[in-house]
């Protein structure tokens, strides 16, 4: 009897764990029809909010070029963070470096699913290979420097980065404009700055500092300071110079709205994230170590669908 | 002479002052109920030590035990009840490896080799092959978990987060050949723990 129930009891077990497998092989069949594009929004959306909801705005039709762009952004800068050593990180840089030169050869097809989008959306608008490769080329490069010796390189690596996927958005666009070029530039500018700041405690916490050693050496701060995520004066003087740097940034490119092409201000949408970051980033006093600036903003997506309604950026 | 005369005419002055005068200006205790405090000497008779004895060895220690089991009962427990139970992992703990699969049920790896090249231990072999379709996959991925030196490397290096090491820490075998992983192995590891994995790689945004 005793027997017989633990044999029952053994049985049930059974029958609920290959319920378990089931479910889950159903899972991945039931996830078949899930294609490359779901996978490219899905790591900007994991990794890149921001970008993802500025992706959602653009018009239908270049929304998916978009995403591949911006997942392929996304793959290149995680790479220093995945890493512990260099060589490994150049290896990994040389697999994309790899990809992009298959992408622009024809009837060659790349293996990943970035690559594969990329690959669509390079070919279907005839994006040019320069401003992607020139991506690549800067991430190559941060990886070997540890730190930025002016606000200059900083600009140069943002402008780099920033400002070359900005080129690329607007060709999906159609627009060639000089003013429009000289807009990105600026935000690109902006945006890397603002990056280096907003990412501070989190490369402080690995002790890497990336604000320009210039800007240290002028006020006295030592990267002893940043990296024990000190909040005194000196420390706010000088993220408050790179702020100013990085608003004057900002202003110029919204300067520049009035000489724009219509649906421009589509491609610059992500210019609330840096404004907002500034105006919070001055309510707090200028300390970055300060938790709220961590936090997502929630009314983010409607104010980049406002601005895009009202055609500003 | 006069010196000894003025040396005794002081000494009867004072003891004036102390029976008359002192007794007069102020109170004065007058102290008889003594108390010991030091240690007083045992008593070194055999009832005595006896009693003594009896005492300290069946009561005072008997209680002082229970006070402390009692305490112990009553404080949080410092071992974890193992198998049942688990400690806290970092997300960035190096155990078993796996094999990912993207969302859609194909696998990751493409066969780059770069884990093979980079693998300090040779641990890693790889063979691939082109599929119909022009796609390029793995037909073996062996690791010998023997050789592995769980350095992570073949994470850090794989550009399409294939193979992982996962939190698992808990696949002890019999004998040393179950050990000797094949790809179908590292591929069922990495659809048991998808869910782990997935969560242990998450940045919130772009800090570059």
């Amino acid at each position: 009897m005793n027997c017989s129930k633990f044999s029952w009891r053994l049985l049930v077990t059974q029958c609920k764990i290959n319920l378990i497998l089931c479910n889950r092989h159903h899972r991945l069949k039931s996830t078949n029809a899930q294609t490359n594009l779901d996978y490219c929004v899905e790591i900007v959306k994991i990794s890149d909010y921001e970008n993802y909801l500025g992706t959602l705005l653009l018009p239908k039709e270049t929304q998916r070029a978009a995403f591949a762009i911006r997942a392929f952004n996304v793959e290149l800068a995680q790479v220093r963070d995945t890493v512990t050593e260099r060589n490994i990180g150049l290896m990994k840089m040389k697999f994309w470096k790899d990809a992009l030169e298959q992408i622009y050869q024809p009837h060659l097809v790349p293996n990943t699913p970035v690559a594969v989008e990329l690959a669509g959306a390079c070919r279907f608008f005839k994006l040019s290979k320069r401003w992607l490769n020139r991506v690549l080329e800067a991430r190559i490069l941060h990886l070997e420097c540890d730190n930025f010796s002016t606000v200059k390189f900083v600009e140069e690596y943002a402008e780099n980065v920033n400002s070359s996927l900005y080129y690329v958005l607007l060709e999906c666009l159609g627009l060639k404009n000089v003013h429009a070029d000289h807009a990105a530039s600026h935000l690109g500018k902006a945006q890397g700055l603002v990056t280096v700041l907003r990412s501070t405690p989190y490369h402080a916490s690995r002790r890497r500092v990336y604000i320009p050693m210039d800007i240290l050496a002028k006020h006295k701060v030592s990267q002893e300071d940043i990296a024990r995520g000190k909040s005194a004066q000196p420390v706010k003087d000088a993220v408050f110079e790179i702020a100013s740097i990085a608003n004057q940034h900002l202003e110029k490119a919204r300067s520049l709205k009035s000489s724009l092409p219509p649906r421009t201000n589509l491609v610059f949408l992500n210019a609330s994230v840096c404004d907002h970051y500034l105006k919070s980033l001055q309510k707090v006093d200028f300390n970055i170590f300060d938790g709220k600036l961590q936090q997502r903003n929630p009314l983010l997506a409607y104010r980049m669908f406002v601005n895009k309604l009202k055609g500003h950026f | 002479m006069a010196m000894l005369k003025l040396f005794c005419a002081r000494a009867s002055v004072h003891g004036l002052a102390r029976q008359g005068l002192i007794p007069l200006c102020a109170t004065q205790q007058n102290r008889t109920h003594f108390k010991q405090v030091g240690q007083q000497p045992p008593n070194l008779e055999w009832r005595p030590i006896m009693d003594r004895a009896a005492t300290s060895v069946f009561w005072n220690e008997m209680f002082k035990g229970i006070g402390i089991c009692l305490g112990m009962i009553l404080k949080e427990p410092a071992n974890i009840n193992y198998p049942f139970e688990k400690g806290p992992l970092s997300p960035r703990f190096r155990g078993e490896h796996a094999l990912r699969r993207y969302p859609s049920g194909e696998e990751r790896c493409i066969a780059c080799k770069l884990c093979e090249a980079i693998c300090p231990a040779q641990a890693i072999t790889i063979e691939a092959e082109t599929r119909a379709d022009g796609s390029r996959r793995t037909t073996r991925y062996d690791i010998d978990m023997t050789k592995c030196i769980y350095c992570g490397f073949c994470q850090e290096a794989c550009p399409v987060d294939a193979i992982v090491e996962g939190p698992n820490f808990e696949y002890s075998t019999e004998t040393r050949e179950e050990l000797l992983y094949n790809k179908e192995k590292l591929l069922s590891n990495g659809d048991k723990w998808e869910t782990e994995i997935a969560a242990n790689l998450q940045a919130d945004y772009l800090y570059r």
